[in-house]
């Protein structure tokens, strides 16, 4: 095939959409990770709450010219304010228990939230209009690109830049990464570890519900999508590195770029380079791409 | 006459009565219904057209028993959810025979999860109509004496849709399709009718993005570097609405024809509403608009008015849920009379070859292969005044007999699978 610049900047830039919305995901999975030492399964329930959510609100506000920036804004809270609630009930006990303990926990909430996405919305098919706003193109290097395709690059932007500076400058940042280091020397200086956790379970899940609120207006909304997304975006939290924000960024960009690309070259195949390269990796940097290795 | 007497002559009678009873099946039977195990997947993205499937059946039998059923036994359906896996519809095939003792079994949307169940069927000699699962190895390779289709299979709609497409006359072609056993089926048999009726067609590429993919952004950006005059998307119905989303928001349908089989099953526009694409094109099993005859409006209100009744009143009913869900039952129930009986090797024969009227006309349950001979429905979907939703303006209709294997062929297929 001869090589056309436009098709690769093409494909570059569907690639950049999809490293984004992995990141989305991938974020808070490895930052609840991170600091509170919990494999959440269930994040994938907040993600399909998200978007479920985006679906009730831009039907109740149809008539409203903004209602999916009403969505965007207060889907993604009120699941925070849910993850919130989870944790205090729920999570809050099992700290210090065996894994064992969190991954049935995590994943019968998987089922609990299901169910609930089944009672409250049916069965039916449901999706989201785009906005119109979003729904026009963009012409670059000639090749036409859909607006939205960068809305969903920008808010993954925008998300790696606020946590960065959420992390670097706030003291709840700072409260959160020495949390993460070392969480009885914390809770020794007279800080509330407890709520630090609710407020970065809180924080993990509202991206979790942020994720299904950009994704809804480009998919149906399932039953299934809190499992359809969940394992690809496992495998950027584990290249990256376990609890690592940034290694779930670049992992997240290499994986994203190296599927689009990879169509290009191997189109029947491309899932099998996402594999492939998580396989090499496991066995050159078992930590992840910028883990610490396990102590 | 003593009380001793007066109750030796009451327990005679009860006797004598119970023993009649045993004698005449009527009796005993009379509170026992038939039952229809149901295997299909009620949650997940399927949902939305197994749904009417089920509706479709319901109707069926609910007119049936309001006439008194089988010499006086009421079918009863009882349904069982496989997720869209095939491990858990065998599961549940095996529990509704063993401990609900179902007369028939019916089901499925998955392909896989059918071939499971219809290997079982086989085992435990029962029957199975299929009402919803395409691949064509369920009635081909894979067949056999107790499974049955009453609706289409891949080859069926994918080789009509190929015929249709020959017409169009387009050179360059792409194929997208889902990495599953319908959307290669029903993609090779696509191909397939369109070299067959249009030689000289070239394939430019084709791409096979895994089952429930969130993003087909990449596909897409690939797919146009390939620069092909038409695609043909062959998804299962429940990516078919986040592919057509995308394509819609890619600006697909504007830079390069697209051909979609069921795209114009009334599920499809009402499912995407906004985001429907138009002057796309596309086929499906039943249009609830075409042909337009009193029959075909008779069906269409009628299942309105049991929808209705059910709290969901549906005045569109759709072609791969509703009618194929209303045709298995009907083969069902007119097996079960023609037999006269519901034994099941009495039903097995009594479907072979057995003809039911539809809204669309006689349909046929072949008799060599099992599968009935359901026509197909293509043409471009438009924009048209005074309905809902875009619809297929110039219907062209292709019986299902051109493009069936022949009967030589399919038990060619079955030896070689053996």
């Amino acid at each position: 095939m001869e090589l056309d610049w436009s098709i690769f900047f093409a494909q570059f830039i569907s690639g950049l959409c999809r490293a984004m919305v992995l990141f989305l995901m991938a974020s808070g999975l490895t930052l609840v990770f991170g600091v509170m030492r919990v494999i959440n399964f269930a994040h994938g329930s907040f993600y399909m709450l998200g978007a479920y959510l985006a679906y009730s609100l831009t039907s109740l506000f149809a008539t409203t010219p903004g209602s999916f920036w009403i969505a965007l804004i207060l889907a993604p809270l009120a699941v925070g304010l849910l993850g919130g609630l989870v944790e205090y009930l729920l999570l809050r006990r099992i700290y210090g228990k065996e894994h064992l303990l969190q991954i049935l926990l995590t994943y019968a909430l998987i089922f609990i939230f299901g169910d609930l996405v089944k009672m409250l919305w049916g069965v039916e098919l449901r999706i989201v209009n785009m906005p119109p706003i979003l729904s026009g193109f963009v012409a670059l290097a000639g090749q036409e690109f859909p607006v939205y395709y960068f809305f969903i690059i920008g808010v993954g932007f925008a998300v790696a830049v606020g946590l960065w500076l959420l992390l670097r400058l706030t003291t709840l940042g700072k409260l959160v990464r020495a949390a993460a280091e070392h969480r009885s020397m914390v809770e020794m200086l007279g800080y509330n570890v407890n709520g630090l956790f609710t407020i970065v379970f809180m924080i993990a899940t509202w991206l979790g519900g942020l994720a299904g609120v950009v994704i809804a207006p480009t998919v149906r909304l399932s039953l299934s999508m809190d499992m359809d997304i969940i394992i690809e975006c496992f495998l950027v939290v584990i290249i990256g590195g376990l609890g690592n924000i940034w290694g779930a960024l670049l992992a997240a960009l290499i994986t994203g770029e190296l599927y689009s690309l990879g169509i290009l070259v191997l189109e029947k195949y491309a899932m099998a380079f996402l594999f492939g390269l998580t396989a090499v990796i496991m066995i050159l940097r078992p930590s992840g791409l910028l883990g610490r290795g396990v102590n | 006459m003593r009380i001793g007497t007066k109750w030796t002559v009451v327990a005679l009678s009860s006797l004598v009565a119970i023993a009649i009873c045993i004698a005449t099946p009527a009796c005993v039977l009379a509170e026992k219904p038939i039952k229809v195990g149901l295997i299909d997947s009620y949650t997940g993205g399927a949902a939305a057209f197994t749904k009417p499937a089920l509706n479709g059946w319901k109707m069926v039998i609910e007119e049936f028993n309001s006439k008194g059923g089988f010499k006086g036994r009421k079918i009863e359906i009882v349904t069982r959810d496989d997720k869209f896996k095939p491990d858990e519809a065998l599961s549940h095939a095996r529990e509704l025979l063993l401990k609900e003792n179902v007369d028939f079994l019916a089901g499925t949307t998955n392909s896989g999860a059918c071939l499971a169940v219809s290997e079982f069927a086989k085992q435990k000699k029962k029957l199975l109509m299929v009402h919803m699962a395409r691949s064509e190895r369920i009635t081909e390779a894979k067949g056999h004496q107790y499974v049955f289709r009453g609706s289409p299979s891949a080859d069926i709609e994918g080789s009509a849709g190929g015929a249709f497409a020959a017409t169009t006359q387009f050179k360059k072609w792409y194929i997208l399709g889902e990495d599953y056993e319908y959307g290669h089926s029903i993609a090779d048999n696509f191909w397939k009718g369109l070299v067959r009726n249009q030689p000289g067609v070239e394939k430019v590429g084709e791409a096979w993005p895994k089952l429930q993919e969130t993003d087909y952004t990449p596909y897409l950006t690939a797919m146009m570097a390939k620069k092909p005059d038409a695609v043909y998307i062959a998804f299962g119905a429940s990516g078919m609405v986040t592919i057509m989303k995308q394509a819609k928001l890619f600006g697909l349908t504007e830079k390069v024809a697209v051909f979609a089989f069921s795209l114009a099953d009334s599920a499809f526009p009402r499912a995407l509403k906004d985001s429907m694409p138009v002057d796309v094109y596309g086929g499906s099993n039943y249009l609830w608009y075409y042909p337009d005859s009193p029959g075909n409006k008779t069906f269409v209100k009628n299942y309105l008015d049991f929808t209705e009744k059910l709290g969901e009143p549906d005045p569109y009913p759709s072609g791969i849920g509703a009618f194929s869900g209303y045709c298995c039952a009907k083969f069902l129930i007119e097996a079960i009379l023609k037999a006269d009986s519901v034994e099941t090797e009495k039903v097995v024969k009594a479907l072979e070859g057995l003809a039911i009227d539809t809204p669309i006309g006689k349909i046929v349950m072949r008799g060599c292969d099992h599968q009935a001979e359901t026509p197909s429905f293509w043409g471009k979907i438009v924009k048209v005044e005074g309905f809902p939703f875009p619809v297929v303006k110039d219907v062209v209709m292709t019986p299902a007999d051109k493009n069936m294997p022949t009967c030589a062929e399919v038990m060619e297929l079955r030896k070689g699978d053996k």
